[in-house]
């Protein structure tokens, strides 16, 4: 287990947080480029599960575990909110949604980690990332 | 995040090192509200020290394309690291904005 942790966080000190995770999986031996996917992804899943899921509400946690095992790394992230359509979520890429300021959060999951799944209606995420492709 | 501002003619040049994320974003926004302000419509925003880039900074990106756009002027985004390019690819918005290899080639679009 690298993380598991409660966290009462405003959207903004969300980087900061992520910066100190990384330094941990930076030591446990994960790569540049893989890095910067798990960032991204750890940044919009928990901004998401702060602003969407729990409403800013700052009485309300978000629970966050981060799990290494030998090929992969597990990411959970679960808010207190009422959850979400995760599957009839807009297309950002359309021609239409290119130029709108939101909704491009779980879009970028999916692209940039290799599995994402929600549950509880959308309240808690599971997302995975391979560490060994192409070797 | 930081950021440095160069006048070449009508052109500025802003070029940005670090992060634009949720916390750096509405630094970057009030920088593009005084371009705006100031009359300015030709833009490049270079990123050859921008590490990484989140979804609040590409909607400011899209913002500034926008308002620039209203007001007959133009955005130039040069100099993109691989993976704050592929951020740019995933999206689509290499196919919104115009992205540049180098400086050279942003400022030599503008004619």
């Amino acid at each position: 287990m690298i993380v598991d942790k409660e966290i009462k966080l405003f959207p903004q000190e969300v980087p900061q947080l992520v910066e100190k995770i990384l330094k941990k999986l930076k030591n446990s031996g994960i790569k540049e480029d893989v890095l910067f996917d798990l960032k991204l992804a750890l940044n919009e899943a928990l901004i998401n599960a702060i602003k969407h899921g729990n409403n800013l509400d700052s009485r309300k946690s978000v629970f966050l575990k981060i799990i290494k095992k030998k090929d992969k790394l597990e990411i959970c992230i679960e808010d207190k909110g009422k959850g979400f359509d995760h599957k009839n979520l807009k297309l950002p890429t359309v021609k239409n949604n290119l130029t709108k300021q939101s909704g491009r959060g779980v879009f970028l999951i999916k692209k940039f980690m290799d599995k994402l799944d929600f549950f509880e209606g959308g309240c808690k995420l599971k997302m995975i990332k391979y560490l060994n492709k192409g070797e | 995040m930081k950021i440095n501002e160069e006048k070449k003619e009508d052109i500025i040049i802003a070029s940005i090192s670090g992060e634009i994320n949720i916390d750096t974003s509405p630094e970057l926004r009030k920088a593009f509200d005084q371009y705006t302000d100031q009359g300015i419509k030709k833009v490049i925003i270079d990123c050859q020290n921008l590490a990484y880039i989140d979804s609040s900074g590409l909607a400011t990106l899209i913002e500034l394309l926008q308002r620039l756009k209203k007001e007959n002027g133009e955005l130039k985004i040069c100099n993109l690291a691989e993976k704050v390019k592929s951020v740019f690819e995933v999206t689509k918005l290499d196919k919104l904005f115009d992205i540049c290899l180098n400086q050279e080639q942003a400022v030599e679009r503008f004619k």
